[in-house]
């Protein structure tokens, strides 16, 4: 009785929060332009700038508005950007912390990796696979787990970052598998960004600290070359997971065991023609959560991961009409986790991936022909390692010694039409072969995009993308107690995606974008427990889908102000159970604001980040707000910037779901948090 | 002692010394100042025809310089008045001379480019990659400021005479 009471308030509470976020949102979207409006310049100043002398122009600080440049209002959806001047002015310290912050994603986080969900889908069990991550266009998802790495096992510190952009929807028809539910571009400084010699240094609660060292230039023959090295290192806090609330196992507290570290070096360098990206992290992260029903509290437990990549990139241009790229890389993924079991005695069981890959692209574009611009483009890759292997390390006994490896060939081809001048249609389709399994796939994407006025443009698109099973998926097999087994017989999923959106720019530096969607997604493969044998199993059972909408607004106005916010709203339905996923929420809501303190040297960042209540494995977790406060300032000493940041400002407590190899169905975050960072360019 | 330290900083930081700074402005429209100004500092070959003593600046029409580009057509430049058109083929560049493109033109830029090359056309972008194909001024970014680079070959090429003011304050001159 008493617990129905409880339950019901909670539920009157969480639809209180529920509607709370949509009123913040909806009254930010329609106060906010009014707010700026009134802070727009007199416009006497617009005359003043062409009366003054040119050397004077040099001298003035200029806000920016070029995220609403025009290179996306042609691309095929909606895309979300975010520049490095976010992620200072925001305080972000991980591709997580940037990129819940956009249209429709948001992050779940299990204390050993970050997990990323699109439009009310987030799989238990996968490692962000469903999403291409690309760096400077490089496609990193390694050929084990096909793992998109967002946390702090990111190969590069984000202070390294230009600009992030996020390209909702199936991407296959020109990026092949993984493209599923979006595409993750990270855009990487320049030499010329860095500019010099650059030191910076953080400190944060639990111990946390950040130390990088870079060194950035263009030289006078147009080469240029960037090079950083980042070291990160947290002690972590100790927890408590009410599961194992016995005396045997510490009462619940994991003590020591959030323990984080990452090393990484960047060298970029360019010279006509070429470019050449080096790039090589490491990360370990302990592991509190006992996860796979090991141990718990055992100090051992940790996983590392260390990622290489070395990209060789050409561009140049066969003729005035057309341009050629080229790539040439080769890159390595080692995966190593050390997890405790009590047999007895306590033993070290050593789980292992080993992942080294090569391969080329090409790409042409053309436009020769009038009204035609064509991308045609070919991608080959060889996996001579897909290994994963698991053992005890005393005494020794291997349980998997899985060795494969495997080749994917994609050709595609795009056009962009011009139809009439406010008419654009994009068309194209690729065709793809894995040979493990072996498996070929065609994806087309079309597009059209009506250019209604030079301030509104709407879009219509329909396009399909696959994934085939990665190696984890398909062979990774430990049978014993509470392991999983094989599936080499899992087939690839489909989704079919269907989007309105409309994007109007209220001016030259307000633009609203609206979005309708519907995803179908086919053959889901699912991480499942076998009742027959208790064991983990990745099967083709379900059958999902999505619908939803997306609202964002964005504004810089002239006091160096810029505000993005949104609201989403998705709902999605297993077709097999009829039942809502788990770990998909059905609104989400952001609001990210920041604007120079009066006149002074100091700029604030304001974020607010919602995320209703998700259904986990067993039952569900409450919706929260987050705030995130970031005070920064570039300009208290020439090439002196510095930030002081709290995060979860409130100390909300929630929690992410967790999978099927954590016992605790949901897992708590962190409270209250503080940063201090300074940066020095020399 | 979290706690009151968390609110106590933002307190201190507030209260630090800070420099009273000028407001800053608008990119497009510190933008479209500095056309202004490469047009005040360059001479156009004798032979360049006027019609009807206008100086033409070509743009495309739902870009982000559109607006402000079209406030400067109150303005005249040694007795010339200035006009703002949208971009035209490439067989009517001969009407243009000035033009201005950023990254969203790349396309047109390269079906025009041979075209522009023989022609007295001051050619300017916002687009960095402009520059290594053949554009004669391109303007960028640079800690929150404007910077501009100039190619003197493309503009010998197009009969074009910058001054040396320009020069001298250009951050990089090819």
């Amino acid at each position: 009785m008493g617990s129905d009471v409880k339950n019901q308030s909670r539920r009157v509470m969480a639809t209180m929060t529920k509607w709370r976020a949509i009123v913040a949102v909806v009254a930010g979207i329609l106060v906010m332009p009014l707010l700026a409006q009134a802070q727009e310049p007199a416009p006497q100043g617009r005359r003043d700038l062409v009366e003054l002398p040119i050397e004077e122009l040099l001298t003035l600080e200029v806000y920016s508005a070029s995220k609403f440049i025009q290179k996306f209002s042609d691309a095929p959806s909606a895309v979300s950007v975010v520049t490095a001047a976010d992620i200072r002015d925001f305080g972000w310290r991980t591709v997580a912390d940037i990129l819940r912050t956009m249209r429709g994603l948001y992050i779940s986080d299990d204390r050993n990796y970050s997990y990323l969900g699109a439009r009310g889908f987030l799989r238990p069990g996968d490692y962000n696979s469903r999403f291409l991550l690309l760096v400077d266009g490089l496609r990193t998802n390694d050929t084990v787990f096909d793992q998109a790495s967002i946390g702090t096992e990111f190969v590069l510190g984000v202070d390294l970052i230009d600009r992030v952009e996020f390209v909702p929807g199936p991407g296959s028809s020109i990026y092949g598998a993984n493209a599923f539910f979006g595409v993750i571009n990270i855009i990487t400084k320049r030499g010329r960004d860095v500019n010099g010699r650059q030191v910076s240094g953080e400190i944060g609660s639990h111990g946390t600290r950040k130390m990088r060292a870079s060194y950035g230039k263009r030289m006078e023959n147009d080469a240029e070359v960037l090079i950083s090295v980042t070291s990160y290192r947290k002690d972590g806090q100790d927890l408590y997971f009410r599961e194992f609330d016995t005396p045997a196992t510490n009462n619940g507290v994991a003590r020591g065991l959030d323990h984080d570290r990452a090393d990484s070096v960047l060298f970029k360098g360019g010279f006509g023609s070429f470019s050449l990206l080096l790039a090589h992290g490491e990360r370990k992260k302990g592991v509190p959560t006992a996860s796979y029903n090991q141990a718990f509290n055992d100090p051992r437990s940790h996983t590392v991961d260390a990622q290489s990549f070395l990209d060789i990139g050409y561009k140049d241009e066969l003729s005035p009409d057309a341009e050629i790229a080229a790539r040439l890389y080769w890159a390595r993924y080692d995966y190593d986790g050390d997890y405790i079991y009590d047999y007895p005695p306590l033993t070290v069981n050593r789980d292992q991936a080993h992942a080294r890959w090569w391969g080329a692209e090409a790409k042409l574009v053309s436009v020769r022909f009038t009204g035609h611009k064509l991308v045609a483009g070919a991608e080959y890759q060889y996996a001579n390692r897909r290994d994963q292997k698991n053992f005890d390390v005393d005494p020794y006994a291997s349980y998997l010694d899985d060795r494969r490896n495997g080749r994917r060939t994609g050709l595609y081809l795009q056009d962009e039409i011009t139809l009439r001048e406010d008419l654009l249609l994009n068309a194209g389709v690729r065709y793809d072969s894995v040979s493990h399994p072996d498996d070929s796939a065609i994806n087309p994407r079309i597009a059209l995009i009506y250019k209604a006025t030079p301030m509104t443009t709407f879009k219509a698109m329909y396009g399909t993308a696959y994934r085939s099973p990665n190696a984890y998926e398909m062979y990774y097999a430990l049978e014993n107690i509470g392991g999983q087994k094989a599936n080499p017989e899992l087939k690839a999923e489909r989704i079919r995606s269907q989007e309105l959106s409309a994007e109007h720019r209220l001016s030259a530096d307000a633009r609203i974008t609206a979005s309708i969607f519907r995803n179908t997604v086919s053959n889901l493969m699912t991480q499942t427990t076998d009742p027959a044998d208790g064991l983990l199993v990745f099967r083709n059972i379900d059958r999902a889908t999505a619908h939803g909408i997306e609202l964002e607004y964005e504004h810089v106005w002239s006091t160096r102000g810029r505000l993005r916010t949104g609201y989403s709203w998705q709902q999605t339905r297993n077709r097999t159970t009829g039942e809502t996923l788990a770990n998909s929420p059905r609104h989400l809501a952001n609001f990210n604001w920041s604007q120079r303190i009066f006149n002074s040297a100091w700029r604030l960042g304001a974020e607010a980040l919602y995320a209703g209540r998700r259904k986990t494995l067993e039952a569900e977790t409450g919706g929260y707000w987050l705030g995130n406060l970031t005070l920064s300032s570039t300009r208290l000493a020439p090439g002196l910037e510095v930030s002081a940041s709290i995060y979860n400002l409130f100390d909300r407590r929630y929690a992410d779901p967790g999978a099927e190899e954590h016992l605790q169905d949901t897992i708590r975050q962190s409270g209250r948090t503080f940063r201090l960072k300074a940066v020095y360019t020399f | 002692m979290w706690k009151w330290l968390g609110s106590g900083w933002i307190a201190a930081l507030l209260l630090l010394p800070s420099v009273p700074l000028a407001q800053p402005v608008n990119e497009s429209e510190l933008k479209a100042a500095f056309i202004y100004n490469f047009i005040l500092f360059t001479e156009w070959p004798v032979d360049t025809a006027f019609e009807r003593g206008t100086l033409s600046i070509c743009v495309r029409p739902n870009g982000v310089l559109q607006q402000p580009l079209q406030r400067l057509t109150d303005k005249s430049v040694n007795g010339r008045k200035i006009a703002v058109r949208p971009l035209v083929p490439a067989d009517m560049l001969r009407a243009c001379h000035v033009v201005f493109l950023d990254a969203g033109d790349r396309d047109y830029w390269k079906k025009i480019r041979t075209d522009a090359a023989q022609l007295p056309l001051l050619t300017i972008s916002d687009d960095g990659e402009f520059v290594p194909e053949g554009g004669i001024i391109v303007l960028e970014m640079s800690h929150d400021r404007i910077v501009f680079d100039i190619d003197t070959r493309a503009a010998g090429k197009a009969r074009l005479v910058l001054s040396s003011k320009l020069l001298r304050l250009a951050r990089n001159v090819q």
